[in-house]
């Protein structure tokens, strides 16, 4: 992949996050009717939420939950092609002194596996603050949305109508008719 | 990079939805797009490895919120299937122009960012904020999921406030919406008569309110928390209502306890803070709650704290699904 299709890819997911941004905004704008500007804000309120998330990731991560070395191991050693009584010695040597020990009472391993072991024995989390901020965010947004959608149900009782200029007109002749 | 192939393939999917959802003109199609949206939303999170964000996500967006919006097109008189916007979409050029330059400032700025997935990015190298979440908060507190840790202790603050929001929303939806009436008439059900329907919400609902109990509890070992059993919990008394109605619904959970409850998971959250003091040390600093092991002192707040955040996140959710409902 050339260098300038390598910088487009790695920034994809933020001109995803504006995209969805401005699809709400337009709605937000361009429609009349109050419950799609409720849900033009609910979509404006995603495309933040996929730019968190982005910034989180780490690549080849797994999730922010904490694997102790011994399940690491267990793990890889799972994976790559091993005899048991070796595997034993390093699940053993795990528990006692760390991945390092565990790693040399293992022995030598193919090339291949080597590298898949070490890999999986070193991934790295993902970063857990953006999961928690959006996380609440998520639930926060549902809360904000049912006031919004509330606030529509009492304008429609009182003008019968949900249609934002029907409103702005029905306001315009009561303040007429207040006038004259 | 095959996992970012799938992200971003589904990310597209989730444009075109949004687009269709802007451009529905049949209110009903666009409530239940926008389910399909937060749906794909919910694995665009998975494969990004944010698990408790998708577990969120699905209950969320993809359960109460379409359900919200469905209650308040038959609340504004709008029929179902006939709640159609008045003018045939056209394009809005002002509104658009708007967006355009809007989107490509946005999309400028972005040009510095670091690249996605880049390990020396500054969000993930800061030693006081990623770094010591993820490399101390085992030793800390011994809790194996750093979300948990960081939602309930590094950020208790922030969290209780968060629910706070969440109780005040519901304030506004009851200020807003409730009335003196009569309780909810048993309504001619068409669901309730229907066999599947009614088997199946008693086959499911116990499992859904059990697991919902299960995400909140176990929040500090694996995916979950007060946010995600809470709402859980209220999609299982969700699928009760609109199967059997909610009259049997209301009868079953009746809102004087959810009014009570959304605000005794606030105070539970509050107290735990006001216990850490009295015991002689910081608000919401859990360390005091055990003086002998520090970590189990943290243990202990975070789940009471879980608890309380479950029990308003839960009971708001129907309160408001109550208000919404109720015809």
């Amino acid at each position: 992949m050339s260098l300038l299709a390598t910088g487009l890819f790695n920034l994809l997911n933020y001109w995803v996050y504006v995209s969805l941004m401005m699809i709400g905004l337009y709605a937000v704008i361009a429609k009349t009717n109050l419950v799609k500007k409720v849900i033009g804000l609910s979509l404006f309120q995603t495309g933040i939420f996929i730019f968190y998330i982005s910034m989180g990731v780490v690549s080849g991560a797994t999730t922010p939950i904490t694997w102790t070395d011994a399940e690491r191991l267990r793990l890889g050693l799972s994976r790559v092609e091993v005899a048991p009584e070796r595997a034993a010695a390093a699940l053993a040597a795990v528990e006692e002194d760390g991945l390092d020990a565990a790693r040399a009472a293992l022995g030598p391993l193919a090339p291949a596996d080597a590298a898949r072991l070490d890999e999986l024995l070193a991934r790295p989390y993902t970063n857990p603050l953006p999961h928690v901020l959006i996380l609440t965010a998520i639930v926060v947004s549902v809360s904000t949305m049912a006031v919004a959608l509330a606030i529509v149900m009492e304008i429609k009782a009182a003008y019968g109508t949900i249609e934002s200029d029907e409103i702005v007109t029905a306001e315009l002749e009561t303040a007429r008719a207040a006038r004259s | 990079m095959t996992d970012r192939w799938i992200v971003e393939l589904l990310l597209a999917v989730v444009v075109v939805t949004a687009v269709g959802v802007v451009r529905a003109r049949n209110l009903l199609v666009a409530s239940v797009l926008l389910g399909i949206y937060s749906l794909v939303m919910a694995l665009i999170w998975t494969a990004m490895e944010a698990y408790d964000v998708a577990l969120t996500e699905a209950a969320v967006g993809a359960g109460i919120s379409t359900l919200l919006l469905i209650g308040a097109l038959i609340r504004t008189g709008s029929r179902i299937g006939g709640s159609k916007e008045r003018d045939a979409p056209r394009i809005d050029k002002v509104a658009l122009a708007v967006a355009v330059l809007t989107g490509a400032a946005l999309a400028y700025g972005t040009l510095d960012m670091p690249a996605i997935g880049d390990p020396t990015a500054p969000v993930h190298v800061h030693p006081k904020v990623a770094r010591h979440y993820i490399d101390r908060s085992m030793e800390e507190t011994h809790v194996p999921n750093m979300v948990t840790v960081v939602l309930a202790s590094y950020r208790g603050y922030d969290t209780m406030f968060e629910t706070c929001v969440v109780f005040t929303a519901a304030l506004g939806v009851m200020v807003l919406l409730r009335r003196r009436r009569p309780p909810a008439e048993p309504a001619p059900g068409e669901m309730r008569e229907q066999a599947i329907f009614v088997v199946m919400t008693r086959m499911t609902v116990p499992f859904v309110l059990a697991y919902g109990s299960y995400v909140i509890t176990h929040g500090e070992l694996g995916p979950g928390g007060g946010f995600q059993g809470g709402v859980i919990l209220a999609a299982g008394y969700l699928i009760y209502a609109l199967v059997y109605g909610l009259a049997a619904a209301q009868r079953a959970l009746p809102p004087r306890l959810t009014d009570v409850g959304a605000g005794l998971g606030v105070l539970i959250y509050a107290g735990v803070g006001v216990a850490c003091l009295l015991l002689g040390g910081d608000f919401l600093a859990y360390d005091a709650l055990n003086q002998a092991d520090p970590a189990k002192g943290q243990q202990l707040g975070m789940t009471l704290v879980e608890l309380g955040v479950g029990l308003t996140v839960a009971c708001v959710m129907v309160t408001i699904f109550n208000e919404v409902a109720q015809p």
